[in-house]
């Protein structure tokens, strides 16, 4: 019997039809459109200006506190302009327009121009580690887009114990982490023993679910060289990649409510964020493209290919012979937690893990309808919340302390609104009651 | 590439971009199909006159909270199958024999004082079909307790049924009572009293669909079995045996149908619990103590009104009620 949590959880269906198709790199695009926010955190301070000229991995925006995150530019090119553009998800953001100096040419021989370096991990201190990373922008890539370094930054009296690498993958359609563990096992795995060397040596757990059975065997057979890192299979089940559920399943500890994973002495990574980890160390680069799992019912041929950050919707679309004319329902991540967009020229950034392009089959006309307190929302809450009762609170506006609490604990997983039978926008509600909450502090 | 060159035609909606298949009119016409089986052992026990009480009381069902759907100023989808399950429930509360009128008056206090007062579906607080059999039972006692024998046709005699007898004549009158009988449905009755087979096999459907959960039932059935259990082991000649007062009356529907009806029963695991105890005890209570010769309506009642009470004191443990890992 494979591992997984035991609270709630559904089973939507996977339908990872991406996942036998290997990473390929496209063409620097003619533009790119560099979001200057793409963490959550204090926003970034631009420090280009029209004109200016940028190499590749120059910095274009700089952190402007602990818990922010630079940004640079993954081409070499002029700045044309800053303009306030739609972000995939809909907020309208500051964003920087570069023009590459050599549009066309193969991202591949851009990677290949890039040398490896050797380095000695023994050495290294865990300030030096966490000071590149910080440098190099890097954000949890599974979706979030926290601040790593702000992660691997625990305060002293945090011992931390464990760190799980997070390769579940529950969303469906979603592959691209189930590739790079198929075809950047080493590189993700030397990234893993850097993290290992900054927390001093604790078990490390790669979770990885059952559907991703070749993945699976690539990291077991990778582990072996290395003492003390375990893939640790788990059953398909949403969302196992939150990282509460991951926790839960992977070492069986519950992180309090209103706590941190820190708080149980874990520290969890994404392997994109693990493999962007490597880059920095071994090729000196600092996060400049994510690889994104392309898909959806209006995909003929899907796939996943690395991208520069900044790279707009429309050269995906070109590339992939995309009948924009059929395109209703375009979603950046997937089906249960992604967002849906409505500029074909919003760029790509550091958590973009997937595009799905989908005709009006996909759009639901949801009309709510009275609540027969069938049960079927709180049984599929992975925090174990009563979710019927709790949006009907949110809806009367009556939000008393212990509501407050319960509220706060949903990580907005969708579970709820996927099973209602009543069309009920449950997870929406949450949504707003937190805002409501989080406006009145 | 201009800022505002935005393509309107996408759709913009919070996620999830996907749902399952079920919904609330799924759900309830499908609880009304798995009653077939109790409704076909009562149309073949009682004959016809059983359809005509199902027929006359679903339409009367439909047809009151189409016209409340007519003058309400919120929408009421009346075809969404919870007034037709709400009258088929009243039917197999109701004697094969009953008049068009008490039929016709049970689906009125069903659907408006039972329902639609409360604010439609999902907002009232006690069972529809229970609100009306109790109101029934009360206003219209000698139509209501004269049970049609067992294979006989319109018309025919009426009896008691085997739970009035032992109210009235004491165990002793019920010597020759066969439990074989009493679960296949041979006996005097309402419609869904009858056969606890026929219950059973469209329960076993709706937990296999996960529509009712095995707390509320086995507990209802659990406690009446025990506690008739234990004054039956006091004095054999004065009290029935457990498995006749699980067989008879309305236990088998009332524990399946009645009680675990979503919009009435608690949300909790524990309040489940409480609620199907409390079921039990009470019917067990009506049936040994009481005037009335069958407490499940009563019971099931009351413990509907404790729901609210039970969901909100008694809530599931949510995930990090932990001090330590």
């Amino acid at each position: 019997m494979l591992k997984t949590f035991k609270k709630g959880g559904i089973h939507p269906p996977e339908e990872k039809i991406s996942a036998d198709q290997p990473i390929t790199c496209g063409e620097i695009p003619a533009q790119l459109l560099i979001p200057v926010d793409q963490h959550i955190g204090k926003p970034c301070e631009i420090i280009v200006e029209k004109g200016s000229v940028v190499k590749r991995g120059d910095l274009v925006a700089k952190s402007t506190g602990f818990i922010s995150s630079n940004v640079h530019s993954p081409v070499d090119g002029k700045v044309e302009k800053i303009v306030r553009f739609p972000q995939l998800g809909g907020q309208i953001r500051n964003c920087v327009l570069v023009t590459p100096e050599n549009p066309g040419i193969s991202f591949q021989e851009v990677l290949n121009n890039e040398p490896e370096n050797n380095i000695d991990i023994d050495q290294m201190t865990a300030e030096d580690i966490r000071k590149t990373i910080n440098e190099a922008g890097i954000v949890g890539m599974g979706g979030a887009g926290f601040p790593t370094h702000v992660k691997l930054s625990p305060p002293p009296d945090k011992k931390i114990e464990a760190l799980i690498i997070n390769g579940a993958e529950c969303e469906p359609y979603i592959t691209s982490d189930h590739r790079l563990m198929l075809e950047k096992s080493k590189e993700i795995l030397k990234g893993i023993a850097i993290l290992q060397q900054l927390f001093g040596g604790i078990p490390i757990y790669i979770g990885i679910e059952s559907n991703k059975a070749n993945a699976i065997e690539v990291m077991e057979r990778e582990c072996k060289t290395y003492e003390n890192i375990s893939v640790v299979p788990l059953q398909v089940k949403y969302p196992q990649g939150g990282e509460k559920q991951l926790i839960k399943a992977v070492l069986n500890r519950e992180v309090p409510s209103k706590g941190l994973p820190m708080d149980v002495g874990v520290v969890v990574q994404n392997v994109a964020t693990v493999l962007a980890i490597h880059d920095v160390f071994y090729h000196k680069r600092p996060l400049l493209e994510r690889v994104v799992t392309i898909s959806g019912n209006l995909v003929k041929h899907p796939g996943n290919i690395l991208l520069p950050i900044g790279t707009p919707v429309s050269y995906v679309i070109n590339k992939f012979e995309i009948d924009t004319e059929k395109v209703r329902v375009m979603i950046s991540g997937g089906p249960m937690m992604g967002k849906t967009s409505y500029s074909f020229e919003s760029p790509i950034t550091k958590t973009t893990s997937a595009l799905l392009f989908f005709d009006e089959s996909r759009i639901l006309r949801r009309q709510e309808n009275p609540c027969i307190r069938c049960g079927s929302c709180i049984e599929a809450c992975p925090m174990g919340l009563a979710v019927a009762q709790l949006t009907e609170m949110i809806k009367a506006n009556n939000i008393a302390t212990s509501i407050k609490d319960s509220i706060m604990d949903c990580i907005e997983c969708g579970s709820c609104t996927y099973v209602c039978p009543a069309d009920r926008r449950l997870v929406h509600w949450m949504r707003f009651g937190k805002l409501m909450i989080k406006r009145e502090n | 590439m201009e800022a505002n060159q935005v393509n309107r035609l996408l759709i913009m909606d919070s996620s999830p971009q996907g749902r399952v298949v079920e919904s609330t009119r799924r759900i309830m016409y499908t609880v009304s199909l798995t009653l077939v089986p109790a409704l076909a052992v009562s149309v073949w026990i009682f004959g016809w006159d059983a359809l005509r009480v199902i027929v006359l009381s679903s339409l009367f069902c439909v047809a009151t909270e189409a016209l409340i759907a007519r003058f309400a100023s919120y929408k009421i989808d009346y075809m969404d199958g919870s007034a037709l399950l709400t009258g088929i429930l009243l039917a197999m509360n109701l004697p094969a024999n009953s008049p068009w009128w008490i039929i016709f008056i049970g689906s009125l206090v069903a659907i408006v004082i039972g329902k639609q007062v409360f604010g439609g579906l999902g907002q009232n607080i006690f069972n529809p079909a229970l609100v009306a059999r109790v109101f029934l039972l009360i206003s219209f006692p000698v139509e209501l307790t004269s049970w049609p024998v067992p294979g006989q046709k319109v018309d025919a005699a009426t009896g008691a049924t085997p739970l009035g007898i032992l109210k009235t004549e004491g165990v002793g009158a019920l010597a020759d009572t066969n439990l074989a009988d009493l679960a296949m449905g041979n006996m005097g009755g309402s419609l869904g009293e009858i056969s606890a087979i026929a219950l059973l096999i469209g329960a076993a459907y709706m937990i296999y669909k996960r529509y009712i959960t095995w707390e509320v039932p086995i507990l209802f059935i659990g406690t009446v079995f025990v506690f008739a259990g234990i004054f039956w082991l006091i004095d054999p000649t004065q009290y029935a045996s457990p498995a006749f007062h699980v067989l008879t009356g309305s236990v088998f529907l009332g524990a399946f149908y009645m009680a675990t009806d979503m919009v009435t029963s608690p949300l909790t695991y524990k309040g489940k619990l409480i609620f199907g105890f409390g079921c039990g005890f009470f019917t067990i209570v009506i049936r040994i103590f009481g005037s009335y010769p069958e407490g499940v309506s009563f019971a099931i009642l009351l413990m509907n009104a404790m729901v609210p009470l039970l969901d909100k004191y008694l809530p599931d443990k949510k995930f990090g009620m932990v001090k330590n890992g």
